[in-house]
């Protein structure tokens, strides 16, 4: 093979990192008494950050135009209401379901257009329009649902959120299937990843964070572009909803609360600049997978609760640091 | 800059992170820690406990009644905290079958939708028991529910408004309808009120979320709109304490009787300096220890009975 010196850095590197991550695993497994890599175990990590992935890989498109959008959480509420309620007395139970995750993730779509449009039209910054749409959306959840959770009776709803496909691939490993919601979750991200890096609309994105004004100069259609990721962030947090209220068969006004800043972390701590113009959907599924490891392991370590936060936040803020320093190593080199 | 390089670097922290604080971690657990993690193959039995909101003063005497009988018993036992949020509460109970729990116990963040995973639970054939508030959807078998009697305790709470005004006056329920003890409740309070002071009108029901900053927001607004309100009802002390804030920056104090529920710490003191007129006392740690034995019962290959109701009595003041 004849290799460039860097790509073969990049290969040493990633051989490095796999046998570190071999190594690694396997001592969290022994720790945890084999409990860790189990399959079950494995796909429950994967099923429980599905919600937090599909809102952070929006949160990525949003944040990468060097915006923010803190309504994502109250929008779960919102549209996970909407999309019970909805349902409730629909006799035909595809016609249900369809309708359910139209309006859910139209819904999502709409409230991210009216986050977006005070941004391009009058450039208000997305820190208001979007903790405005935060309170807003809380508040129509509650209002819709009279503060009350609606159980959604939609089996095919349900199953999206809580059941199982592919019973043979599943089998092979001792489970009834493949979660349904992580194969949401893969989909999502492909397609984010496609489309962030493989499209016009991908590069404007970063053309935009990079230097806004530069873009604007060189024809790039900013208005449309950055309408177009809060409409993505909002309708996937309409999808993301889909999933949290199947897996709990029921659309919870108070669902969803501080899920905003989940998706931030994921986001940051997956490499993504909260300045803009730098990051990608893979690191962001990188730093989703990393909270949800985190998590998983504390519980099954028997971590006390109180301190189940106080690791959180110093590995948040440890890992960007480390991010950081070892950017800065490699630049210097 | 490539994307794994960031991904070992982290997978690096979490491994210290989660070093760095097992051993914490573990020395509150009851003196069992190190076997908790081991379970079954130490033979000794686990429990696994996720509560709705371990912050709660009613919480944190339920979790220490149920360490008590559990240490007595010999049980390792497990307690996670929800932050009332369900979905939170699954991937805890999903965690807690990963580690081969002999048994779990949840106080549902959502009495609706801990369903699903309860289904999940069963599945594993794990059994599931419920403390203080009841699964009431059709998904999911629990063995048996461990809880106060809260339609008494809200007939309670109306006998103490009743008698502090005398059978006349107009009253406000600062509410949390969305959890079924908190319906059950305000279900006895309306009856007992309704049978025994008719005279006694319930001019508005508003929720509060049981949160206390809310309770006093909702007082304020509830104050301005009916200005006579002679009595408040909060379905918990969170609730009564955030209306008597609220009454006392009107300078209404001790003009609005207060009646809470559960006759926390504070609210015991509020009540014994004649804030509030009195709370339906309920015990926690008597439904915490009730709860584990049940699951002994179970694990002893008896059927414990499917809902086990604990008595609710009255707060009225330190004995004089």
């Amino acid at each position: 093979m004849n290799l460039t010196p860097a790509a073969r850095q990049t290969l040493l590197r990633a051989g490095g990192f796999i046998v570190g991550l071999v190594v690694l695993l396997v001592v969290l497994n022994a720790w945890t008494h084999g409990d860790f890599l189990r399959p079950f175990n494995v796909s429950n990590v994967l099923k429980q950050i599905a919600v937090y992935a599909v809102l952070a890989v929006g949160q990525t498109f949003v944040i990468i135009t060097a915006g923010i959008d803190l309504s994502v959480g109250s929008l779960i509420a919102l549209t996970g209401v909407l999309m019970a309620g909805v349902m409730v007395g629909e006799p035909i139970a595809a016609v249900g379901l369809l309708v359910a995750i139209g309006v859910g993730v139209g819904a999502g779509g709409v409230a991210g257009a009216v986050n977006g449009l005070p941004v391009v039209r009058f450039n208000l910054p997305p820190f208001i329009t979007t903790l405005a749409m935060m309170l807003m959306a809380r508040g129509l959840a509650f209002m819709y649902s009279g503060g009350r959770p609606i159980e959604i009776d939609n089996a095919a709803f349900n199953a999206i959120g809580g059941g199982t496909l592919f019973p043979g691939l599943g089998h092979l490993i001792g489970l009834p299937g493949i979660p349904a919601p992580v194969l949401v979750m893969l989909a999502v991200v492909i397609a984010g990843h496609f489309v962030l890096t493989r499209t016009r609309f991908g590069r404007y994105v970063y053309a935009i964070g990079g230097n806004e004004e530069a873009a604007r100069l060189s024809g790039i259609n900013v208005a449309g572009v950055k309408m177009g990721v809060y409409i993505i962030s909002g309708a996937l947090a309409g999808l993301a909803s889909l999933l949290l209220a199947g897996r709990l068969s029921t659309g919870i006004p108070q669902s969803g609360s501080g899920y905003e800043l989940q998706s931030i972390a994921a986001v940051v701590v997956g490499g993504t600049s909260l300045m803009g113009g730098r990051g990608s959907i893979v690191g962001t599924f990188v730093g989703a997978l990393l909270i949800g490891v985190l998590n998983n392991l504390m519980n099954l370590l028997n971590v006390q609760s109180y301190a189940q936060e106080v690791v959180l936040g110093a590995v948040i803020l440890i890992a960007v640091l480390l991010d950081e320093l070892r950017k800065r190593y490699f630049a210097s080199r | 800059m490539t994307w794994f390089g960031r991904l070992g670097s982290l997978l690096a922290i979490v491994a210290l992170a989660s070093a760095g604080c097992t051993s914490g971690g573990n020395s509150s657990q009851s003196g069992s820690g190190q076997s908790a993690s081991q379970g079954g193959s130490a033979g000794q039995k686990t429990i696994g406990v996720s509560i709705q909101d371990l912050q709660a003063q009613f919480y944190e005497d339920m979790e220490v009644g149920m360490k008590a009988e559990a240490a007595k018993l010999g049980y390792a036992i497990t307690f996670v905290d929800a932050n009332r949020d369900q979905a939170k509460q699954t991937s805890q109970v999903e965690d807690f079958i990963s580690k081969g729990v002999s048994a779990i116990v949840l106080t549902p963040a959502d009495s609706k939708a801990v369903g699903a995973s309860i289904a999940e639970a069963n599945q594993a054939n794990i059994p599931v028991f419920t403390a203080d508030i009841a699964n009431s959807s059709d998904k999911g078998v629990v063995i048996a529910h461990v809880a106060s009697d809260n339609i008494q305790g809200g007939r309670v709470a109306a006998d103490l408004l009743g008698k502090a005004l005398a059978g006349q006056g107009t009253v406000v329920i600062i509410d949390q309808p969305e959890v079924t003890s908190v319906q059950d409740r305000v279900k006895g309070f309306r009856t007992e009120l309704s049978l025994k002071y008719p005279n006694i009108k319930i001019v508005s029901d508003q929720s509060a979320g049981g949160d206390q900053t809310r309770a006093a927001t909702v007082m304020d607004n509830l104050l301005q709109t009916y200005p006579s309100l002679t009595g408040v009802f909060g379905i918990n002390d969170n609730s009564a304490l955030g209306a008597l804030s609220a009454v006392k920056a009107a300078g209404k104090g001790g003009k609005i009787k207060i009646v809470g529920y559960d006759a926390s710490p504070i609210a015991q003191k509020a009540i014994d300096a004649g804030d509030m007129v009195g709370d339906p006392q309920q015990h926690p740690d008597v439904i915490g220890k009730l709860t584990i034995d049940a699951i002994s019962d179970y694990f002893a290959g008896k059927t414990p009975k499917k809902v086990i109701p604990v008595p609710v009595g009255a707060y009225t003041g330190k004995s004089k």
